[in-house]
């Protein structure tokens, strides 16, 4: 029995085949035209998936093995050959046979068997039950990815769909082929027991479909139910990128992309502080089927994303932290036993050894390199959880906020984001709560309704500078500074400039918020940020434009592992400065000190610098010797003298934390291991150089 | 007292005992890691004075806090007995490794319920806070000494401010 | 082909379901869905010996499903084996395991979820 639409497949299917006979000639005179060949998988896929749809199971499985063919040597895995063009054209002849016969008709079995041994011959045995389906995209024959993109497909056939031959489910299957699917059934029309026709077809569906393949190959798979339904294709992702960030819409961004509801809409309802969906169908601006479908495709979405991401991982492997971490701890060990073995290499003068050091030095400081290039991470992967954050405080402050990342593949240590998170949350958090005004504030300001915040990330030498910004209402600094010395926090005496007093609020015991909120005010104010900061050798500073803004500064440093240092001793005691600092070291001649007269001051070519003792000044027991020398280092305002018994050389500093106790120990940022097991303190210059000068300050009011 | 103390005495256990000057005190074993002689300890200018600086204890950076600054004794000079008791000490979130500094370490004894009693309210010389229980153990009282409280990040850190105020 | 029969046993009404259910046998089994459901009792079905199924046949599940639940607030229950690896194949591609739970009512178990017995198979959603 063959119905008008067994037949009208026929009539296709023939027209189909004439093609393919043309492309497979074309494709014997130049065998690597990738269009010839995707053009005859394609026209062997549809055969083989409108075949099966109609019932010509012979036909659709016989296409199915020459389909199996053409997917290898689509993946390059297999080449065209004449054999291949002869038996693929024997086959096609055979196909031909095929569509003149009535279905189910048994003739011609031997020769079916003959051509399909044939091609067994060539496709490799396992891959003859297999299609290319389930599956994200492959990989082509460069290895690389084609761009994949999400689809969302509406598919509604007509009711009397059934009745004209057709299997929605053999159609679903074909789609499914193509890529990775997630279909949603919209059952809401499907009526109750009594009422239902069960010949009539209620069920449609929306399906997200991530492919490699063309839009046309996705038409293709409808194309015997064209003008049968209803068939809606737009492509939601466009590549792979987008794919990769990790955003994931928002539900009323899909039902507005849909069309199910309207802009107007969905202001209406955020206005509500409610989930995005019950309120929308509360309000009756769309329904719960529609809700379901876009819940269901975010969820696709965000599914899609994670298979993406761990895909892309094909070239990069996921490591835990600990093992990371072990490494980092193996090869900061490894440096600290390679300084060891040069330090002994120069006390024994023999060149053997001498050249086996300075082979393994080379060695390790490449491998150390490599260990530190693994630990960094792009600022926007860490910070990445700060757009929820932002999104949730609006809501709940019923604020409307902004949130950008500039610089965002700025790279910066692991240890050194993890140490940022939190300070970056409460500041986030101060941003949103306290600078920014509320929205009928910001409009009588002139201001733009919703308030911007900036994180931006920037590489300025061994620093980055990451920084917040919000647009909001700026800080008041005569206010900082009254309530300062309300708080009894500073004296009311000091006369400061506007900057300083904005620094005041990072001062333990000051909180800017006259009330605290259950968002910011827990218990930790700026000091805790500043602390945080501190501990991982970052420094932070606020700048504040009453009205116009407000911005937090931190420096950080881009590792906290290893530091190129410089070692030096005074008296027994052994310590390391980070060498990006130092600009030279000269002996500290009696001419020197008689040139300073009373003052401890050099004239280092043009300039003067002061310069102190760090025996002094660190209270280090011991007498000096003869010959000091000073450390020239530049801080992050001025260039000073350090004043030490001897210096050493250049040290590789695997840094060690000194631990929570000695947090406040502000000239101390760490310690490290040398080679003979001595500890070493490494020196925070800034922090040393601030001390004198606010020493140096007090002498000359004490001698006012 | 508080809760911890109630509940903490109840328990027997073993504890390590150490000397400061005459007196013998204590620490639950299951705390401590080990004992070491004393080595070169590296001191941090401007630290709180009980915190007398840091060790090499196998490549790690190990803080050692002088318990009798920390209780506040007149100092004494250290001897071939004096050791440094390694540690571990609860901060909240993450557990830090510590090293005391005593005249010196004695033995790990076993003591049971019958040998605990509540520190007394009066008479004890230093924060009664830092006291767990009195044990006794052949006819001496030894002082068990509540690690967590005594070397807290809160305590050493509001001593060190106390200190910031006096310069 | 298909064979339906409706059994009234333990004060339930069970509907066994054999060989073809698809859109050529859809009526008869619609009949005997029909029957079952005006029994007024609990309805139980056997579909285990379901050989092929289409469109019409899930669609045809999910009606009864969804009237039981307004109609008694109670849903189908499933007698009999394990579904033929075709019936599972149908459901799987027709999409409609989508969702774990009913997306008309709330708080109801998808039916083919539980026919499928996955229960593991859920996509994360999120708002």
């Amino acid at each position: 029995m063959t119905n008008q639409f067994q037949k009208a497949f026929i009539d296709e299917a023939k027209e189909i085949i004439e093609s393919l006979e043309k492309d497979l000639v074309a494709l014997e005179s130049d065998a690597n035209d990738s269009d010839l060949i995707n053009r005859i998988f394609r026209s062997l896929h549809t055969i083989k998936g409108s075949g099966a749809m109609f019932e010509f199971m012979r036909i659709s499985n016989f296409a199915h093995e020459l389909e199996t063919l053409f997917d290898l040597v689509r993946n390059g895995k297999l080449s065209i050959s004449s054999e291949i063009i002869t038996l693929s054209l024997k086959s096609i002849d055979f196909l031909k046979d095929l569509l003149e016969l009535p279905n189910g008709s048994k003739d011609n079995d031997a020769l079916e068997q003959q051509l399909i041994d044939q091609i067994h011959l060539i496709v490799p045995s396992d891959r003859n039950t297999t299609t290319s389906g389930g599956k994200l995209p492959p990989e082509n024959r460069n290895g690389e990815r084609r761009k994949s993109s999400v689809y969302r497909i509406f598919f509604k056939p007509q009711k009397e769909i059934f009745l004209r031959g057709i299997n929605t489910v053999l159609i679903l299957k074909n789609l499914s082929k193509l890529g990775k699917m997630f279909c949603y059934t919209h059952e809401s029309e499907i009526p109750v027991i009594n009422e239902i026709d069960p010949e009539l077809h209620y069920t449609f569906w929306t399906c997200i479909l991530v492919t490699d393949r063309m839009v046309e190959e996705i038409q293709d798979v409808f194309i015997f139910v064209e003008g049968l339904c209803e068939l809606e294709i737009s492509e939601i992702i466009h590549d792979t990128e987008e794919l990769e960030s990790n955003t994931v819409p928002m539900i009323g961004e899909i039902l507005l992309s849909k069309g199910d509801v309207t802009k107007k809409e969905i202001d209406v309802v955020r206005e509500a502080n409610k989930r995005f969906g019950e309120k929308a169908i509360e309000l009756g601006v769309t329904s719960k089927d529609k809700v379901s479908s876009a819940l269901f495709e975010q969820a696709a979405i965000k599914n899609v994303k994670k298979e993406v991401v761990t895909n892309i991982a094909g070239s990069t492997i996921r490591v835990q932290n600990e093992r990371l971490d072990t490494l980092t701890n193996a090869v900061s060990e490894l440096v600290t036993l390679q300084a060891r073995l040069t330090q002994y290499a120069e006390v024994k003068r023999e060149s053997e050894l001498t050249t086996i050091a300075e082979y393994l030095e080379k060695l390790t400081l490449s491998l150390r390199d490599t260990v530190m290039v693994i630990r960094m991470v792009p600022v926007a992967e860490g910070f990445s959880s700060m757009y929820r954050l932002v999104r949730d405080l609006g809501r709940d402050l019923k604020k409307k906020v902004n949130l950008s990342i500039i610089g965002g593949d700025t790279e910066l240590d692991k240890a050194v984001i993890d140490n940022l998170k939190d300070p970056m949350m409460h500041l986030i958090r101060n941003c949103v709560d306290h600078g920014l005004e509320n929205p009928d504030e910001r409009i009588m300001q002139g201001k733009p309704e919703i308030g911007q915040v900036t994180i931006s990330a920037e590489h300025i030498g061994s620093h980055v500078i990451v920084s917040v910004t919000d647009d909001g209402k700026g800080l008041d600094a005569d206010k900082i500074y009254s309530k300062a010395v309300a708080k009894g926090l500073i004296q009311g005496e000091e006369i400061m400039e506007e900057t300083e007093m904005f620094q005041l609020i990072f001062l333990p015991g000051f909180s800017t918020a006259e009330k605290t909120t259950s968002v910011s005010g827990r218990g930790v104010g700026m000091d805790v940020v500043k602390r945080n900061i501190e501990s991982i050798r970052g420094e932070v500073s606020l700048e504040s434009k009453k009205g116009v803004s407000t911005t937090i500064k931190m420096k950080l440093p881009i590792t906290l592992a290893i530091i190129d240092g410089l070692l030096f001793t005074v008296g027994e005691e052994l310590f390391v400065v980070n060498i990006s600092a130092v600009s030279e070291c000269l002996e500290l001649t009696p001419e020197i000190r008689k040139a300073a007269g009373e003052q401890n001051i050099l004239r280092l070519r043009d300039a003067v610098v002061p310069y102190v003792s760090l025996r002094d000044l660190l209270n280090i027991p011991g007498s000096p010797p003869e010959h000091e020398q000073i450390i020239i280092m530049h801080t992050h305002d001025q260039t000073m003298g350090f004043v030490v018994d001897s210096v050493e050389g250049k040290h590789q500093t695997v840094v060690k934390t000194t631990g929570r106790l000695f947090s406040n120990v502000k000239e101390v940022t760490g310690a490290t291991i040398l080679g003979d097991g001595r500890i070493a303190l490494i020196l925070d210059v800034n922090t040393i150089a601030e001390k004198v000068n606010n020493n140096y300050l007090m002498l000359v009011k004490n001698s006012d | 007292m508080t809760m911890e103390t109630i509940t903490a005495i109840k328990e027997s256990g073993q504890y390590l005992t150490f000397q400061l000057g005459d007196e013998l005190f204590a620490f639950d074993v299951l705390r401590t890691n080990e004992v070491l002689e004393v080595t070169q300890v590296t001191r941090i200018p401007g630290a709180n004075d009980a915190m007398i600086g840091v060790i090499n204890l196998r490549g790690s950076v190990v803080p050692v806090i002088d318990l009798r600054k920390r209780l506040n004794m007149p100092q004494k000079e250290r001897t071939v007995d004096t050791s440094i008791i390694i540690i571990d000490t609860d901060y909240g979130d993450e557990k830090i490794t510590l090293g005391v500094l005593v005249d010196a370490a004695k033995q790990v004894i076993m003591l049971d319920k019958t040998q605990l009693e509540p520190p007394p309210k009066v008479g004890m010389k230093m924060n009664i806070e830092y006291i767990t229980a009195i044990g006794k153990h052949d006819n001496n009282f030894i002082i068990l000494l509540n690690s967590d409280r005594i070397f807290s990040e809160k305590e050493l850190i509001a001593a060190v401010e106390v200190r910031d105020v006096q310069e | 082909m298909v064979e339906t029969l409706l059994e009234i046993k333990n004060q339930k009404a069970i509907v066994h379901v054999k060989g073809d259910a698809t859109i050529d046998t859809i009526k008869t089994i619609h009949t005997v869905f029909v029957e079952a459901f005006n029994s007024g009792l609990p309805v139980s079905i056997d579909i285990s010996d379901v050989l092929e199924a289409d469109g019409s046949f899930i669609q045809l599940l999910r009606s009864l499903c969804y009237s039981l639940i307004i109609d008694r607030n109670y849903t189908v229950e499933f007698s009999g084996d394990e579904l033929s690896p075709a019936l599972k194949q149908t459901i799987m591609d027709t999409g409609f395991i989508c969702r774990p739970e009913c997306v008309r009512v709330d708080g109801i178990k998808c039916i083919c979820n539980k026919l499928m017995n996955i229960p593991e198979f859920k996509l994360e959603t999120m708002e």
